[in-house]
This record gives structure tokens, C-alpha cells and sequence, in this order.
């Protein structure tokens, strides 16, 4: 009988088997593995925290919001003036209950710290404070109840109100979301955990934990004492932020985190940032400014925040003539593009590949992705043309 | 069913002979679902090591929530795609061919019983799309329903169905001769 006359029969007899000594030694390195792990496993709550923190669960909202932040504050920054570099994107770690929390990128000197401040799971006051600590550059707050987000600029006095709409999912309790993420990782042996030891950080003893998830990696050191986290350093696509100086628990007072337009700001006219409703044509859009108005036609390095705003600053010229308004406007455009690249999931298989691609070229990709349930990829080319392209005819 | 959660108990309990019923229970199985799943099988044994290093890893927080099996088939094919995927950025597919023989040589996992009808078939399954050789390895040796596939894939079930019946249908194509390798 040929195999095709009976496929799903001939297919059961598909076993592979490997040599005795292959299996013993697999088997021998499962057991070490055990050994190891055993002997690591010191205490339950050190366990619990890297369980707790290890995986990084930012939501989509939390990225999004992060993208929001940085594209928004990073058009502002533009002007005529010689202004302090906005060189960083800042994004929150988590959207917690009373917690508050610096947030740096690429530690060093002269680096902006945004500040985080979480009221309930709802409502997140980020303030991007100068390099020195001593002055509140830009103040973002969001309201996930209502969906709004306002964004204050104390030295301009100006204040923008923004719709988020579509929102897909809301943020859950921190706390929740930490149980949530034990329950989780109880049934995934995928996101590998790789303990640090101890080391001293602000004169408290810290356990380290680093873990590798498919999104990227985190390191968590927290107080071997109390289990709270001290420092978080997540390296994530190409971003790596470090939050330090987290306090729990403390007092916010309600005003932080009004709506409500300060008295002596003058209102810029509001706008709408769709979220899950983004697309496609959103990114093409964005590909399509940022090589028209900032890279005199060609594709960014990267695809990323940190590339976009280095990217702005070096030709902060362009944008002088435009009122601020219109940076609003130009900002809510290119954050579009960016969160329909943040709201893609690993299996999206998202792949940016535009570094020395020109605006116009139809032969050389850009970058590519596969939509949810697609067996093709959709590939957007240099004359930002999209096309279905099977796995096997991807360009290389 | 309850012979796994028996041995998981005594596991959790530090009974590393336990452990030991698992692994000779489940590791045959999981290596061949693993060698059906990539193109080339030198990485089998890797995957195959590498769910049962993380299932140990894992068992102090453990709590099984269907079948043992289904559990571990799924880590497989998780790894298994994350490999692929891999490959394939560091490959051109001008070199895989040459490269998955290359391997194969090199592989200590081969096929059980070797047949040269049983070869034509493992090297078809390889032609096929991966989401429909993955549904088909899942269905039949990782036993998993087409509802558990769906979610593992994020499709849905009539579409796991349909990449299930349209691979077995390649299968007879290649196997028949009406499609060129």
C-alpha cells in the first residue's frame, strides 16, 4: 500500500527515534537542569517575585501609550530655539495602583526621566522632567475611563485634549495582573528565567532575575528583604528603559490627575488618536512622512521611537515654521504608524528592513508582517506598494 | 490521564523516578512530533531537551489544566516554530535544500522504521506549509483536538480544519506524483 492511499495511517507511522546514548544524555541534562534548579530555588518569595516580574506583561495600551508620549513630546521639542535634547522615549512599566516610578533610556549623563505616577489602574500622570530633575518639560495624563489624554506643556502653557478611541483592552489592577501573570507562566515553560545572585543597589541587598520572553528581556532586581522591586531594566525590540526610585503605596493627590485645563493654559485645538483601529494604510502613511519630511527620501534606520526621535532632532530645521497645532496634528499622523507596529503579537512576525531603501524604490522591501490568520506576509516596498508575499518567496 | 497527575504529584514531591516515568513516557513521542515538525530533524532532540529543561524548571508553580501530553505537544510546537523561524532568517532558500540534507546527515534522529516509502512521505510533509504541517503533526501525534490547534495557531477551528485537510490533501498530491517537489 502506497503511503497516499492511506495518508493519515502512513503519517502515524512517521516516528523518529534517536540513539541510546542521545536519549541518556538528554535525559541526564533534563536532570542536571534539576539539580540546578533545585538548588537555586532558595526561598518562596524570591520565587514569586521573579515569577511576578519577569515577563514582561506592558500591555498594548501601556506601549501605545508610551509611543503617544514620545511622538507627541518629541514634535513639541521642535523649534527654532536651541531647546534641551529630547533624545529618549520614556514608557511606563506598569500600570499600577499607587505606584510611582523614574523612568530612564540608555543611562548616562544628561538624560531626561519621566516621571510615573499611577492613580488606580486608570489614570497615569507621565511628567518628563529635564535631565537635572528641576523642571517639568511636558506633562501627559491619561484618563483610560473616559479614553482622554491631556497633554500640558508648563513653559508654553499650552494644553492639548486627546481622544483615544477604540481602545481594545483596559488595563487590569497591577495586582491583579501580577496574579494573572503567576497563573500564566505556572502553565508556560516558554519564557526561560535565569537568576542573578545578589548584589547591593542603594544600600539594600537585591536578588536579580533576568527572563527572555519572545518580545524581549527583562531583568528585575528587587529587595531581597521585602520582595518590591528596586530596578527594572527591560531591553524590548530596540528600546531599553531602566526604571529606578519606585515607591509603593503613596499618597497622589486627586488634582494630578485632572482633565481639567489648568488655569493660565490656552487650549489647542483637541484631537483623536484611534487605537486598535490603526492600519495598515496608517504605516505606509508614517513610512511615507517620515522618508518625505524628515529623511529627504530615504527609510529610517529603524523602525523604532528611539530612531524616530534621533531621527527629528537632527532635522528639527524642517519642522521650525509650523504652529504648534500642526505639530500636533503632524504628531498624532506619525503615532499611528507606530502603534499599528506595537499592537502587532510576535506571531505577526513583524520585520523592518528599510535601512538604505529609497522612497520610490518598488524593488527592495521595507518591511513586512503577516496579519492574524494570514498564510501570506504582507510586504510594503520602497515605492510603498504593499504586496502578499508566501513564506517562501520573502525576500531575503 | 490520572497516571500523569499521579506521577506529577509524586514529581512535585521531589520523586525523581517520577520524574524519570514522565520523560521515557512522553520523550518518543515528543521527539517525533518535534521531527515532524521541522524541515530538518538535527534540532529535535534540542527542542525535545530544551521542554523538558523548562518543564522542570517550571514545576514548583506546575498546575495541569488538560492532558499532559497536549501540555508538552504545544511547547514543542511553540519551539518548534520559534526554530523555523530562526532558519529561515539565516538561511536563503536557495541553500535550504542543501542544507537540510547536510544536517540530516549529521542528525542522530532518523525516521523508526525506515522505508524508502516512509522517507518519500517525511520529505513531503516538509514541502507543505507550515501551518498545515503543524496541524497535521498536532492532530496525529500530538493528539491534540483541532479546537486546542486553533488556539495555539490563533485561527480558528474551521480554518486548523481546513489547513488539516488541505495538507493531507497536498500529501497525496506530492505522493502521487501530480506536484513537483
Amino acid at each position: 500500500m502506497r503511503p497516499a492511499e492511506n495518508i493519515e495511517k502512513s503519517i502515524k507511522k512517521l516516528r523518529y527515534k534517536t540513539s541510546a546514548e542521545t536519549h541518556d544524555r538528554v535525559l541526564g541534562n533534563v536532570l542536571q537542569a534539576l539539580d540546578e534548579y533545585e538548588k537555586q530555588k532558595t526561598s518562596a518569595d524570591a520565587h514569586d517575585i521573579r515569577r511576578t516580574m519577569m515577563r514582561s506583561r506592558i500591555g498594548k495600551i501601556a506601549a501605545a501609550v508610551l509611543i503617544i508620549v514620545s511622538v507627541i513630546a518629541g514634535i513639541h521639542f521642535l523649534g527654532p530655539t536651541e531647546s534641551v535634547a529630547w533624545a529618549d522615549v520614556v514608557r511606563p512599566i506598569l500600570t499600577a495602583r499607587t505606584v510611582v516610578f523614574n523612568v530612564i533610556m540608555n543611562e548616562g549623563d544628561n538624560v531626561p526621566i519621566n516621571r510615573v505616577m499611577n492613580m488606580g489602574t486608570q489614570r497615569v500622570r507621565n511628567e518628563l522632567l529635564s535631565p537635572d530633575g528641576n523642571s517639568v518639560q511636558v506633562i501627559v495624563i491619561f484618563d483610560y475611563d473616559t479614553s482622554l489624554m491631556l497633554e500640558l506643556i508648563p513653559e508654553k502653557k499650552t494644553a492639548v485634549l486627546i481622544e483615544l478611541k477604540d481602545i481594545p483592552e483596559k488595563p487590569e489592577n497591577v495586582l491583579e495582573e501580577m496574579r494573572n501573570i503567576i497563573t500564566e507562566l505556572q502553565n508556560d515553560p516558554d519564557v526561560s528565567v535565569e537568576p542573578l545572585g545578589e548584589k547591593e543597589i542603594d544600600g539594600r541587598i537585591a536578588k536579580g532575575f533576568r527572563a527572555n520572553g519572545p518580545d524581549g528581556e527583562m531583568t528585575v532586581w528587587a529587595d531581597s528583604q521585602t520582595a518590591l522591586p528596586i530596578r527594572m531594566e527591560q531591553k524590548w525590540r530596540q528600546m531599553h528603559f531602566v526604571c529606578t526610585d519606585f515607591k509603593f503605596d503613596v499618597v497622589l493627590d486627586e488634582s494630578l490627575f485632572s482633565m481639567e485645563i489648568p488655569e493660565g493654559y490656552s487650549e489647542l485645538p483637541s484631537g483623536e488618536l484611534p487605537i486598535a483601529s490603526t492600519t495598515e494604510q496608517d504605516l505606509v502613511e508614517t513610512l511615507r512622512m517620515w522618508a518625505e519630511m524628515i529623511l529627504d527620501g530615504a527609510f529610517p534606520e529603524d523602525f523604532s521611537g528611539q530612531v524616530y526621535v534621533d531621527d527629528v532632532n537632527k532635522n528639527r530645521k524642517k519642522f521650525a515654521k509650523l504652529q504648534q497645532e500642526q505639530k500636533v496634528e503632524l504628531g498624532l499622523k506619525f503615532g499611528r504608524g507606530f502603534i499599528f507596529v506595537q499592537l502587532l503579537k510576535a506571531e505577526n512576525d513583524w520585520h523592518y528592513v528599510g535601512k538604505n531603501v529609497k522612497l520610490g524604490d518598488s524593488e527592495s522591501p521595507v518591511c513586512r508582517y503577516r496579519p492574524e490568520g494570514s498564510e501570506t506576509y504582507r510586504v510594503i516596498y520602497g515605492d510603498l506598494s504593499v504586496k502578499d508575499v508566501a513564506l517562501e518567496d520573502l525576500p531575503q | 490521564m490520572l497516571e500523569d497527575r499521579l506521577l506529577l504529584w509524586k514529581f512535585k514531591r521531589g520523586s525523581r523516578a517520577a520524574f524519570r516515568a514522565i520523560y521515557e513516557k512522553y520523550a518518543g513521542d515528543m521527539l517525533t512530533l518535534a521531527g515532524n515538525l521541522l524541515d530538518d530533524k538535527v534540532g529535535a532532540e534540542d527542542i525535545v531537551q530544551d521542554v523538558f529543561i523548562k518543564f522542570v524548571q517550571s514545576i514548583g508553580t506546575f498546575r495541569l489544566t488538560g492532558s499532559l501530553k497536549s501540555y508538552l505537544a504545544t511547547c514543542v510546537a511553540n519551539r518548534s516554530r520559534d526554530c523555523i523561524r530562526r532558519r529561515i532568517r539565516q538561511r536563503t532558500a536557495m541553500a535550504k535544500q542543501a542544507e537540510k540534507r547536510a544536517v540530516e546527515i549529521k542528525s542522530t534522529v532518523h525516521l523508526a522504521i525506515c522505508s524508502e516509502q516512509l522517507q518519500e512521505l517525511s520529505d513531503a510533509m516538509t514541502e507543505l506549509p507550515y501551518e498545515q504541517r503543524e496541524a497535521i503533526a498536532l492532530r496525529i501525534h500530538g493528539n491534540l483536538k483541532f479546537r486546542q490547534i486553533a488556539e495555539l495557531q490563533n485561527a480558528s477551528t474551521k480554518t486548523v480544519h481546513s489547513r488539516y485537510c488541505y495538507g493531507l490533501d497536498k500529501l497525496r498530491s506530492i505522493l502521487n506524483g501530480e506536484v513537483r517537489k
